[in-house]
């Protein structure tokens, strides 16, 4: 199976490779529209509709209850580029996806596009519940634009692709949701666009599957121009040459830089608030981290990577405590922790004096990858391992790296 | 997919009204329905294939309406309940023929606003060949007419009437029927798709209509039943078929010509809106 998608590939390859860097997607001031209020937006909806009947362009003004869902934006996608739209929910992206796939129409402005369009904006549009998962390779593949020979002679590749071969003959009504995702991907999968939308339809199915995807994408990627939608910066990181940060509507950071804008992103997070999870045992009274240079830094500041820091905590114990083990939780934009410094595993524990427990602690190189972090501290009994105390989003900062990567953990190593 | 070269298609996108550039907008058109035509035939077989799999009755559902609405008329005619005079051929053939005519230009009319909301996730997510939904719309009447058309055949022998050249004009009629009911089931998508008013009122109109057409009592020559009779696009074309069927006179020829070309113009005025409008509509119902 996969010899056939590299057949393909090649195929596609020496049709555009003459056309290597032609500008496929085109965005000059685009701008639309919505009403906050279903009553006016069908009203509206009515006016459009005669106007477009007898020929005159939309209303440019904003009409009662209207606001700018996107406004101004240009840009440009060359062949073997792929370009990130990120933004947080509400920014624009999925209007711009539609505009881009000829969907909607601009109230603003103007896209050109060239070369066929492929959206992989919902996977497995047509499958009807009751039909097989056969028939409805066939009912989804027609959406997509394929003719039945076509289909016919693909049938077994999207069969083996989709790893369904046990099932394809069972009503898709059966089918988990990750299965129908799966068919969905396989049919999309043999398209061969000049311009492919993605939007985040790669957040769902198990992980096998999802490294499956990427890889067909990945394959994808260099014979097309891609927009690539996503939440999950590691998967912005691994694919995307360049990135569009939105921000209600109008672009907030556009860079060739892809770490650039990633980090534009994250600090457009708003502070989550400091948070204390279970018993109040104990009571902060300060929690200062220093630099290598032993400068005291303030929340968000930016730390260079693979450099040390110092943290300096002290707390009012508010019971009586014999010997206690601390740690340190560096934990990532996508909530995940990332980082467990652990007082534990350096074999210390400390007990309060006059019930103030005073910690200091530095810690080894952080060779974390390029991002926010947010910092919990926790309190755990020695021996018990009851937690005392613990506190969430206690300090934030960022590490920078010029390298763009999408792993958790980054080192150079010593090479030879 | 089609094997152009990327120069060969350009889209451009700008909120300039499509009607500035009919050029495009026809060949866009002409595009879609060739494109569209595999995908209109895939959507017809998928819906078909689950309807009748997830049936115990099947194909009966397409006739059983139009036999049950007959038989009614039948009996209470029959009973004396009601009287039906100057009927010109048989009375249960009539308004067997009738009913089944009726079901036929309701399903016409109601099926492409039917269609396109049945497309609604499809349509605010992807970009096919709109067109593909009208030709679905097509598929499904006319194998609805084919199947009633399986009924009523063999009915009409049962019943004593005998065949003759006649009935291609009638075939014939069936397909203007056809033709004119999808024209103005077109006509009614786009606003149909922003208020669910229309769907509303279009199942009402038609069940008052069936009262003011020839259906279930003949055509009357004078007073106020007779021209709103006229003035109902549908008369002409179930008089022309049933008479053709019945061996009876058919004297609407004029109303005939007239409504087949206001088919036709609607046809064409119902396809350009849809084009022209259906992105605007889409904006408004559906993210």
């Amino acid at each position: 199976m996969h010899t056939k998608i590299s057949n393909t590939q090649t195929h596609d390859f020496s049709n555009s490779k003459m056309n290597d860097k032609e500008v496929l997607i085109e965005a000059e001031n685009v701008s639309k529209k919505f009403a906050r209020n279903l009553k006016s937006s069908l009203k509206f909806g009515i006016q459009d509709i005669f106007r477009e009947i007898v020929g005159k362009p939309k209303i440019q003004r904003l009409r009662n209850s209207e606001f700018w869902a996107l406004k101004d934006v240009s840009f440009t996608v060359r062949r073997g580029e792929c370009l990130a739209l990120i933004g947080h929910n509400g920014a624009g992206k999925s209007t711009l996806l539609k505009m881009l796939n000829g969907l909607l129409k601009p109230d603003q402005g103007s896209i050109r596009i060239k070369g066929r369009v492929a959206a992989l904006i919902e996977l497995g549009a047509g499958f009807n519940p009751i039909l097989t998962g056969r028939e409805n390779i066939y009912n989804n593949a027609a959406v997509l634009g394929f003719t039945k020979e076509e289909v016919n002679q693909k049938i077994n590749e999207i069969i083996d692709f989709s790893e369904l071969n046990e099932f394809i003959d069972s009503p898709v009504q059966s089918y988990s949701s990750g299965m129908k995702v799966r068919l969905g991907f396989a049919v999309a999968a043999q398209m061969e666009p000049d311009v492919l939308i993605i939007d985040e339809v790669l957040a769902v199915g198990d992980l096998g599957f999802r490294i499956k995807c990427l890889n067909r994408i990945g394959e994808l990627l260099q014979n097309s121009a891609v927009i690539f939608v996503s939440h999950s910066m590691t998967q912005v990181a691994r694919v995307c040459t360049h990135g569009l940060l939105l921000k209600k509507g109008q672009i907030e950071h556009m860079d060739n830089d892809i770490g650039s804008v990633i980090s534009a992103y994250y600090s457009a997070f708003g502070n989550e608030n400091e948070r204390i999870i279970g018993g109040e045992n104990f009571k902060l009274n300060h929690f200062i981290l220093k630099n290598h240079l032993s400068q005291q830094i303030e929340k968000g500041a930016i730390i260079n990577h693979s450099e040390k820091i110092e943290i300096n905590v002290s707390l009012d114990s508010l019971i009586e405590t014999k010997e206690v083990c601390v740690k340190v939780f560096f934990i990532n934009s996508e909530m995940r922790l990332i980082l467990d410094i652990s007082s534990e595993l350096a074999l210390s524990s400390f007990t309060a004096k006059n019930n103030i427990l005073n910690l200091n602690l530095i810690t080894d190189p952080l060779y974390l990858n390029a991002g926010n972090y947010s910092l919990s501290f926790i309190i755990i009994e020695k021996g018990t391992n009851q937690r005392l105390y613990r506190h969430d989003n206690l300090f934030e900062l960022t590490i920078a790296s010029n390298y763009v990567s999408w792993g958790d953990y980054v080192t150079a190593g010593t090479w030879s | 997919m089609h094997k152009l070269e990327a120069k060969d298609i350009v889209k451009e996108y700008t909120s300039e009204s499509g009607i500035r550039k009919p050029k495009i907008l026809v060949s866009e058109i002409a595009n879609g329905f060739r494109d569209g035509y595999y995908l209109g035939y895939q959507l017809f077989k998928r819906d078909l294939q689950a309807s009748v799999r997830q049936s115990l009755l099947g194909f009966l559902w397409h006739f059983i309406p139009a036999i049950i609405t007959a038989s009614i008329w039948i009996f209470l005619n029959g009973q004396k309940v009601v009287t039906i005079q100057n009927v010109p051929m048989d009375y249960p053939a009539f308004v067997l023929t009738g009913s089944i005519l009726w079901a036929l230009f309701s399903e016409s009319v109601n099926k492409p606003l039917q269609r396109f909301q049945g497309a609604k996730g499809m349509l605010t997510k992807l970009n096919f060949p709109r067109e593909s939904l009208i030709i679905a719309a097509y598929f499904d009447v006319l194998f609805s007419a084919f199947l009633k058309l399986i009924v009523l055949v063999p009915a009409l022998l049962l019943f004593g009437i005998t065949p003759s050249f006649d009935w291609i004009l009638a075939f014939l009629g069936i397909l203007g029927l056809i033709f004119l009911g999808l024209s103005i089931g077109m006509l009614l998508v786009p606003v149909g798709m922003l208020y669910s008013d229309v769907s509303k009122g279009i199942s009402f109109v038609l069940q008052i209509s069936l009262y003011l057409s020839p259906v279930i009592y003949p055509m009357k020559d004078s007073g106020w039943v007779g021209m709103m009779q006229k003035l109902n696009p549908a008369s002409s074309f179930i008089e022309i078929i049933r008479s053709s069927l019945g061996h009876y006179n058919f004297n609407l020829s004029a109303e005939l010509i007239l409504f087949s070309i206001i088919g036709l113009i609607l046809f064409f005025i119902g396809i350009i809106l849809l084009k022209l409008t259906l992105s605007s509509v889409l904006e408004r119902i559906g993210v």
